[in-house]
């Protein structure tokens, strides 16, 4: 063998091991549970890979706001339709794009609601958290709580249903500071998103439209960080692609937000009591603006499950 | 440096690497220039115009030095018109240097300290009854401004002083002033050093690529691994400074100390990384700075390039002006030399306080380390004395170590100082170390994993500085292992930060303190 190709060998080995050694790292770190730090990003952000195919009606996707203030079993509980809570923190539109390619792999959901907070994220780089090597980076607080089955489980998304379907259910009831003006004057100067963000908006509802999927934005009751100018200035977006939007912080007819009641913060989160008001509220939109669009499944025997998902719900609610 | 833009120069530097290389040798200078100013336009916006002034103004400046110097033959003219003409030229020249500083030092000035200025004057005639606002002026900073002007006045100097010709194309004049890697947070580099390195474009080669990627690594792992965690800490007790007293005071400066050498050690550790690919040598610009026994040897193992640079264009021409050789010239010898230096100190530290910020407090921070230094003069002697008497030598351990701590303490007195929101705060916290205060819990800001990471990681640095002391080099032990050996110790280091560092949504990064002068 000539030194030239023991070189050749020798640096193909090195690569091998190392990406060897490195690929198992990025499997011990990956979140196996939902519990598990980062699980909220791993399984309940993509959650709905677990779902059964072409099973969801709905799909919310956002930040936060919609892991904490979007209940679909409520929404299954009382209008019969399927969801999904696709909310991660600090969410951008970049990545919510990437979250809507993957649904669309296994679920052919009719209407797409697009939570309002994140249009003010700056959407730096668009990461595809599912991808396994970038784990170390995506979980890196993860070394922290590492167990035993960690070394040796594989993570896998699928069977891995989420009895909240997304939602991070608190029963913490955080009464708020502000008072009902918090949005601040109806006038307020529009305030306008990130310019890179207006073309992910645009891309989300073209993917939707393509994909003939209902499209709508809307924003979830957030005290701490919403306003007039946000409202103003997405309200103009959404005349401007030709969608509706909801903004649940002004008033509504059905709907009436309790900053005392609704909250498990100083305005930013909602608790469950407030999710499921919201929610109802959102079911009923969905209702009145598209009847015939989605079937009550409540009595279809293929959903049987959503019904454990709503007893756990209510088991919850009535800790409050 | 935010993640953002570590993550973007480490894209930069990835992106040069593969265009050098293919580039003739004689290019490569243009490639690493060109993609430096990309850099800048990237993360600096329309700013970028006030370093490519600085940049035609510092090539101007040379060339127009070199015409004036060529445009009488010297040597041709007798003993006495050649005084003469030398004089005119040295005006000329002075008068060259003198519209470059206030053109440069006028674009810093307006840039970072308007504000400080429009402010404090503002509050002082607001204070005699006057009803001013302030005018602030709205303008983000360029990047690395305070490093790229100071650098570029340097060369400016130099071709004054006759030390080197000017550079007559004005991409390698760019080069110098926007070299990528050191223009976040130094070091400060000297023309007549790095042109000759930069303009050879040497390839790149397998043991200059280990030795860069390691040094970009270890500048990771400092950052990661130690300035961000201690950051946590230092930031918990300075945000509530009116809780703590006594030894919680105490921890947050011995943390923010840790913090501020880890995170601008380990910015460097990259710079110097960066530029080793390349084989352009940055200087050092830290060298064991605890172990020094007195403040004047820490600022010599400190911030070395910043330290050289005001010796060389402030110091000297401070001490050796007319102005301060006349003024002293009927003083005794000692007192002549005690008030030059102490005159020409006081304006390096004053001006060395200035440079790290548009305040008050760095005013204050820069004249402290002046005090100190004036008070080592006058009593060092009388110390030496005193054991000489006693027959103790300077190289005995005990008193090493009494220096050592001595000067860490006085360090750290500076630290908190510099932390400090301002000298009121500073006056507080230093008051607060001999009160008791409120319970610190330190498991509050860091879990007990995080703790263990930071205290392993800070065993490590300690480690790598005894081994220096005791003259083991470790970047030369590194050299001499086989690529296989070094790539798989690149590999270890970069998974121990990927895995443990401190970065993300559960740690924010701390703004880069140097990275903001």
């Amino acid at each position: 063998m000539t030194t030239k190709m023991k070189k050749i060998i020798s640096i193909f080995l090195c690569f091998i091991i190392s990406f060897g050694i490195y690929f198992y790292i990025c499997l011990i770190v990956a979140p196996k549970d939902i519990n598990d730090s980062g699980g909220t990003h791993y399984y309940r952000g993509m959650g709905f890979m677990a779902e059964p195919v072409n099973s969801l009606d709905v799909v919310v996707y956002g930040n936060s706001d919609v892991y904490s203030g979007f209940a679909p079993a409520v929404l299954f509980d009382k209008y019969g339709y399927t969801s999904y809570a696709s909310g991660r923190p600090l969410q951008t539109l970049n990545n919510i794009n990437l979250l809507l390619d993957k649904t669309l792999k296994t679920q052919k959901p009719k209407i797409a609601i697009l939570e309002t907070d994140c249009f003010y994220k700056e959407s730096k780089f668009q990461i595809d958290e599912s991808n396994i090597l970038l784990s170390p980076f995506m979980f890196h607080s993860r070394w922290k709580e590492l167990k035993a089955r960690d070394f040796y489980k594989i993570p896998s998304r699928k069977n891995k249903v989420d009895m909240n379907k997304g939602l991070v259910p608190s029963n913490k009831v955080f009464k708020t500071k502000y008072s009902t003006d918090y949005m601040g004057s109806k006038d307020a100067k529009p305030k306008p998103m990130p310019k890179e963000n207006l073309k992910y908006v645009e891309q989300f509802v073209n993917t939707c439209k393509k994909n003939n999927i209902e499209v709508f934005f809307l924003e979830l009751p957030s005290a701490s960080s919403w306003n007039y100018s946000k409202h103003n200035y997405v309200k103009a977006l959404a005349e401007k692609h030709g969608v509706e939007f909801i903004d649940m912080n002004t008033p509504l007819d059905g709907y009436e937000l309790n900053l005392k009641t609704d909250f498990r913060d100083n305005g930013n989160h909602m608790n469950i009591n407030g999710a499921s008001k919201a929610t109802e509220y959102i079911g009923k939109y969905i209702l009145e603006k598209y009847p015939n669009l989605l079937k009550d499944k409540r009595n279809d025997k293929e959903y049987s499950d959503w019904h454990n998902s709503v007893k756990h719900y209510n088991g919850l609610l009535n800790k409050v | 440096m935010p993640y953002f833009m570590m993550t973007m120069l480490l894209i930069f530097t990835a992106v040069t690497i593969a265009i050098y290389a293919v580039c003739p040798r004689r290019q490569r200078y243009i490639v690493l220039l060109a993609i430096s100013l990309a850099f800048l336009c990237y993360i600096s916006k329309f700013t970028v115009v006030f370093i490519l002034a600085t940049v035609l103004t510092t090539f101007l400046s040379g060339i127009i030095m070199d015409k004036i110097t060529q445009s009488v033959d010297i040597k041709a003219l007798d003993k006495e018109v050649r005084k003469k003409v030398k004089a005119k030229i040295k005006q000329k020249k002075q008068i060259v240097v003198l519209s470059y500083i206030v053109i440069n030092v006028g674009i810093l000035l307006i840039l970072k300290y308007f504000n400080f200025f429009a402010l404090t004057t503002t509050n002082i005639l607001n204070k005699f009854g006057g009803n001013y606002e302030p005018f602030i002026l709205k303008i983000a900073l360029p990047l690395g401004l305070s490093y790229y002007t100071l650098q570029a006045l340097g060369y400016v100097i130099d071709v004054f002083r006759g030390k080197y010709k000017a550079e007559k194309n004005i991409l390698k004049v760019g080069l110098f002033i926007c070299f990528l890697p050191q223009l976040h947070e130094g070091p400060f580099g000297r023309y007549d050093l790095l042109m000759p390195q930069m303009e050879k474009g040497d390839n790149i080669n397998v043991n200059n690529l280990y030795n860069g990627i390691a040094k970009i690594l270890w500048g990771l792992f400092k950052i990661f691994m130690v300035a961000n965690r201690a950051s946590m800490i230092s930031d918990a007790v300075f945000k509530d400074n009116g809780k703590y007293g006594g030894v919680t005071i105490l921890l947050g400066g011995v943390a923010f100390t840790v913090q501020l050498y880890a995170e601008f050690s380990g910015y460097i550790d990259i710079a110097r990384g960066i530029s080793k690919i390349f084989n352009i040598e940055l200087s050092k610009n830290f060298d064991l700075p605890f172990i020094s026994k007195n403040v004047g040897e820490f600022w010599r193992r400190w911030h070395i390039s910043l330290g050289a640079w005001f010796r060389d264009y402030v110091f000297y021409p401070v001490s050796t002006s007319k102005f301060l050789r006349k003024s002293t010239q009927k003083l005794s010898f000692n007192i002549s030399n005690f008030v030059t230096i102490t005159i020409s100190l006081l304006v390096v530290w004053f001006l060395t306080g200035l440079w790290h910020g548009a305040s008050i407090k760095y005013v204050c921070y820069g004249l402290y380390y002046f005090i100190l230094m004036i008070l080592f003069n006058i009593i060092s002697p009388y110390v030496e004395k005193i054991l000489a008497k006693n027959n103790i030598s300077n190289d005995n351990k005990i008193l090493i170590s009494i220096r050592v701590v001595k000067t860490f303490l006085l360090v750290l007195i500076g630290m908190i100082m510099f932390r400090a929101e301002n000298m009121s705060v500073f006056g507080n916290m230093i008051l607060s170390i001999f009160k008791n205060g409120e319970y610190f819990n330190l498991l509050k800001i860091l879990e007990m994993q995080d703790i263990l990471a930071l205290i392993v990681s800070i065993g490590i640095l300690i480690l790598g500085a005894v081994a220096k002391i005791k003259g083991i080099d470790i970047e030369d032990k590194f050299n001499n292992l086989s690529s296989i050996k070094k790539y798989f110790v690149c590999f270890a280091l970069f998974t121990v930060i990927v895995v443990f560092g401190a970065y993300g949504l559960d740690y924010l990064p701390p703004d880069p303190i140097y990275g903001g002068f």
